[in-house]
């Protein structure tokens, strides 16, 4: 027998192999020793890279409330999602053996998604199919939304799509004080109003947590590190009061529906303070959608707009007269119904004639030709100064962005007739909020004051950030000369020009003004106006003043007949939510005195407005009830209350339990 | 065969001993690298460990049919049946197989997956074992061209053709190297077994330039790293999961590769898991495992005297422990990845089966050999004694001659 072919050569040979084998063994373990121990470190740090996962954690944006505590804008962390497209492809791991889906992920995923995302199918296939390793598909998206999509991604075991945490904002008012809140972009960024001048105080913190994930992008186990929660962010109280706000709102709503007029303002605010309590502009736009409306409907025209005041102009003109002892309320001037400078003439609004009147008729009746003549009396150097003094021609300086100097002659350019225009209010550009300013310095005994809108901002512990408070520009006149034109201002409403701002029992100063609009061309527009009122109350110690202006009233466009009733209308909702009594004939009781507790009469059980399902409530019975528990039924089912007299109530127009609608009108005495 | 092996009486013992202990590192390593995923998938983190013991008892119990009690000739001498079945099972699997991550590998029986394939591996050893051992005894020249010794490396050719078909390159390769390495041991001329490698070699080559895939896979096997994204991926994942786990590992359960990154991480990817939660002083401790295994298997190689038996249990042992460093060495990169898994430590039922099957035919070979030699010692004792009996009385009349 060969030794080459036996068993024991068999064996030989298997030592062999088993060498070679044992030669393997070795390599693996020399292999292994310079994995593990040589290169273990930076083989472990790789490894922790791509398991680590860095998350940016937002904060929510900081709340704007009004300065009772309303919600205006909150936020609230929302899911974003977005796409790694090239993660997408099956990973066959996820399968139990032999139950792989022949499918193309992407394709289902597309159509899968596609109706609730409200997206295009094909627009969700086209970004799955990208390059790349990041794309948003949706941000900010209701959390029905995001939990609707969890639950395909997860049944359908879809790889590629994660979520991240944004923060989302929400008006919850709608329209409400829009122009002022602003609004925000997709990455938590204000765009204007507040949202924009307060930006960097409110908006949500970003802050950086590792984690170790798996390939999937899931958290494992307990092993967040760094993850302290980022800090919340402060919260903005503006000097707004949503009730008033409200009032102001739908007293706009009603005057563009009445008059038709293109666009139109009102601002409110605290003569004495400064503080804005309310401030609208239409056309209006709900800043949850701001996306949706034209760039117009996003201007804010209480402080961005100009316009020529027209005769709401003339206290100014009157004061710097008074001022310059150039008349008094009883200088005597005859109107001829013309008044003749350079080569215009300037009559009155009606082209009538008055005679003889007194310096304080020109006012109550708004004469043109006087005006002028004043006008022309003081001077073009001198009206220009005054008319810098009380704030014209620079921004007031309020918390808002985008708002307009507003445009003055250079006095020293002035032709004779400029100097009679200015005199009644035209040949000027101002905004609404300086044209207001200007008059609450005659309201509050002379002095320019800063409006200002944002009340406080407070940190989460406590802390104040930021106060607003009462800014004294500078003094304009004094106490004497306002005092003088307040109770002029006081007669135009009483009897005079401004009779349709009249409400009962209240002491109302104010000033009419129609003046002729200014066209793109140059020139003035013909036919159209800007019809306005200005107004404060009560008119020897006053707690509001409002400025209402409409651009363009089709139909009737006079001051007195389309502003004025807005400004009552609106004026009066609000003294009635403040519960400000009318005064009877011995005078208005002060404000102090109406808010003590001894001045209501408790009653031991008040009636309730019972509200309806549909939202119609029910009228209770009035009779017994003081006015400020009578104002608080009526909020409560949201009508309108007309109030006639003091004391407690006796009569009410809707007899009790019948069911209205709200903004119904309920007529109640008291006496 | 009554040679003590190390510690043990005898290799039968240290070989028992050592597959309950690869067990044991199994179900620990399967429970760890499979309960995340598991979880995600069944809901069930123990899903895969629980398949693994209920396999593994099944596996047991084929080690003592075979061990103690079917004689392993049977094995032998109706391997042509074995050859028939898994002929048809092959076929079937190719025609209606269940395709699981790109390959159609798996049948299904019953509402469990079996894998021919594996089991096709332990009947070339027994194919083979029978046909060359018949030749090894007659102390002849085993050629590939000779009329009837050609015929296991055909049979082998005809299962490495179907399996390649599903397509499995890596387990066609394996079942060729089985083959061939009994051929070798038989005794295959030196001139053939070049001519043979050439061929390899030039074939390997042919498949790589005709399948870019194939030549993608080469390159990453040389560097991972140049495309950790998506070829390299899982090369790259194992060679960090186990770099991570430097000399002692990392906490149980908290190897990070099982996390979804590392695919296969049960399976042919086990070790990768285990060298990350037991570090290097693990990964050493398995591999002295194997080697002790490979060892005392070797041993019992060693001291067969029948050539069959000799064949049987050389050609397992490449199975088995050859299977395991050929794994090693792909899962740490020195080899590029071919599906070949980890015995005992990767979960895969079949495999599990079939190991412990074959470690059944080492211990009756073991079995029979001792009683073999038992036997003839018996007969040589008798004969002994029967020889002593013999002399004493040759020596018992000598003393009435004088």
């Amino acid at each position: 027998m060969s030794r080459h072919f036996g068993i024991n050569a068999g064996k030989k040979r298997s030592g062999w192999i088993g060498c070679l084998i044992l030669f393997t063994f070795v390599s693996v373990v020399v292999r292994l020793f310079w994995l593990q121990i040589i290169s273990g470190e930076e083989l472990a740090k790789r490894s922790m890279q791509q398991t680590a996962g860095d998350e940016k954690v937002f904060s929510p944006r900081g709340s704007i409330l009004d300065r009772n505590g309303e919600e205006l804008a909150v936020s609230i962390m929302s899911k974003s999602l977005y796409v790694d497209p090239k993660q997408m492809d099956d990973n066959p791991e996820m399968w139990p053996r032999g139950q792989q889906p022949q499918r193309d992920p992407r394709r289902l995923a597309a159509d899968l998604l596609a109706p609730v995302l409200k997206i295009k199918a094909d627009e969700l296939y086209s970004d799955f199919s990208n390059g790349g390793r990041f794309l948003w598909i949706k941000r900010a998206m209701e959390p029905a939304e995001a939990d609707a999509v969890r639950q395909i991604i997860k049944d359908n075991k879809f790889s590629g799509l994660h979520f991240l945490e944004e923060s989302k904002r929400y008006y919850t008012k709608n329209t409400m004080a829009a122009h002022v809140l602003g609004f925000v972009g997709i990455d938590d960024n204000g765009l204007s109003g507040i949202e924009w001048a307060l930006d960097s105080i409110i908006k949500g913190a970003e802050t950086h947590r590792s984690e170790i994930l798996d390939a999937l992008g899931r958290k494992i186990g307990e092993s967040s590190f760094n993850s302290a929660a980022p800090p919340q962010m402060p919260t903005v109280y503006l000097t707004i009061d949503s009730k008033m706000q409200y009032v102001l709102e739908k007293g706009l709503d009603d005057a563009i529906a009445k008059t038709h007029a293109k666009s139109a303002a009102v601002v409110l605010m605290d003569p004495h303070t400064g503080e804005i309590l309310g401030m609208a502009s239409r056309p209006t736009f709900d800043p949850n959608k701001f996306s949706e409306y034209p760039a117009n409907a996003l201007t804010n025209r209480a402080i961005s707009i100009v316009y020529e005041p027209g005769s709401v102009f003339k206290p100014i003109v009157g004061c710097a007269g008074l001022t310059e002892h150039l008349v008094t309320p009883d200088t005597p001037f005859y109107d001829a119904g013309a008044f003749n400078v350079a080569d215009r003439t300037i009559r009155n609004w009606d082209s009538g004639a008055l005679g003889a009147i007194t310096f304080t008729d020109i006012i109550k009746f708004s004469v043109n030709t006087g005006m002028a003549d004043l006008g022309m009396k003081i001077g073009a150097q001198r009206l220009t100064d005054y008319t810098k003094k009380f704030g014209f021609g620079t921004a007031t300086g309020i918390e808002l962005p985008g708002e307009e100097d507003g445009i003055l002659y250079d006095p020293e350019e002035m032709r004779l007739p400029d100097i009679a225009t200015m005199g009644i209010g035209q040949g000027i550009a101002v905004t609404p909020l300086q044209m207001l300013r200007a008059i609450c310095a005659i309201a509050n005994g002379g002095e320019l004051v800063k409006p200002y809108i944002v009340q406080k901002v407070v940190t989460p512990d406590g802390k104040v950030l930021v106060e607003g408070k009462k800014q004294v520009v500078r003094r304009v006149i004094g106490e004497d000369v306002a005092e003088q034109m307040r109770s002029m201002m006081e007669q135009v409403v009483s009897d005079g020009g401004g009779k349709t701002a009249r409400i009962q029992g209240y002491k109302i100063a104010g000033k009419t003004g129609t003046a002729e609009k200014l066209s793109e061309q140059g020139g003035y527009a013909a036919g159209l106006y800007i019809a306005s009122f200005v107004g404060f109350v009560p008119s020897d110690n006053p707690q509001y003043a409002m400025l209402i202006m409409l651009d363009s009233p089709q139909g009737v466009f006079y001051g007195s007949q389309v502003s004025a009733p807005v400004f009552r209308d609106t004026l009066q909702q609000i003294l009635v939510a403040q519960g400000i009594q009318p005064s009877n004939a011995t005078g208005l009781p002060s404000l102090d005195t109406l808010k003590r507790p001894e001045n209501y009469k408790e009653i031991d059980k008040l009636p309730q407005v019972q509200i309806m399902p549909d939202g119609k409530a029910k009228i209770p019975n009035f009779a017994g009830l003081n006015f400020k528990q009578v104002a608080e039924l009526i909020q409560q089912g949201r009508f309108v209350l007309i109030p006639y007299g003091s004391g407690t109530a006796r009569k009410q127009s809707v007899p009790p339990g019948t069911i209205l609608a709200p903004d119904s009108v309920v007529e109640v005495w008291f006496e | 065969m009554h040679k003590r092996f190390l510690i043990w009486d005898n290799p039968k013992d240290a070989i028992l001993v050592l597959t309950f202990l690869l067990m044991a590192l199994g179900c620990i390593n399967v429970f760890s690298a499979s309960f995340v995923e598991a979880k995600d998938m069944f809901d069930n983190g123990y899903y895969y460990l629980y398949r693994y013991a209920i396999y593994g008892a099944i596996g047991l119990g084929v080690m003592g049919l075979i061990g103690w009690w079917i004689p392993y000739r049977y094995l032998l001498q109706y391997r042509q049946i074995w050859y028939g079945i898994f002929f048809i099972m092959l076929v079937c699997v190719d025609a209606f197989g269940v395709t699981n991550k790109g390959a159609q590998r798996w049948l299904y029986i019953g509402g469990q997956s079996i894998q021919p394939s594996e089991m096709v591996k332990l009947s070339i050893i027994i194919l083979g074992a029978g046909s060359l051992g018949e030749y090894l005894k007659r102390g002849q020249p085993v050629s590939l061209f000779a009329k009837g010794m050609c015929v296991p490396f055909v049979q082998a050719a005809v299962f490495a053709g179907l399996v390649l078909v599903q397509p499995d390159m890596g387990t066609a390769a394996i079942i060729f190297a089985l083959m061939i390495g009994l051929y070798i041991i038989a005794g295959l001329p030196r001139i053939q077994l070049l001519g043979l490698l050439g061929t390899a070699v030039v074939g390997v080559i042919g498949l790589i330039i005709v399948a870019p895939y194939r030549f993608a896979r080469v390159k990453i096997w040389l560097d991972p790293w140049q495309d950790a994204g998506n070829t390299g991926y899982q090369v790259v994942q194992s060679l960090m999961s186990i770099g991570s786990g430097g000399l002692v590992g990392k906490p149980f359960g908290m190897g990070s590769g099982k996390f979804f990154y590392l695919p296969e991480a049960h399976t042919d990817f086990a070790f990768a898991i285990y060298c990350q939660e037991w570090g290097f002083i693990g990964a050493v401790l398995l591999i002295a495992l194997f080697l002790v295994l490979a060892a005392a298997i070797h041993q019992i190689a060693l001291n067969a005297k029948s050539e069959k038996g000799f064949l049987l249990v050389t050609g397992i042992n490449f199975l088995v422990v050859g299977q395991a460093v050929a794994n090693m060495a792909m899962v740490c990169g020195i080899l590029p990845v071919i599906g070949v898994p980890l015995s005992f430590i990767s979960y895969g039922g079949t495999a599990l089966i079939v190991n412990l099957a074959a470690i059944g035919i080492v211990i009756a070979v073991y079995q029979d050999e001792v009683k073999q030699e038992t036997s003839q010692q018996e007969v040589a004792a008798v004969f002994e004694k029967r020889k002593q009996e013999l002399v004493g009385k040759r020596s018992l009349p000598r003393r009435w001659q004088r």
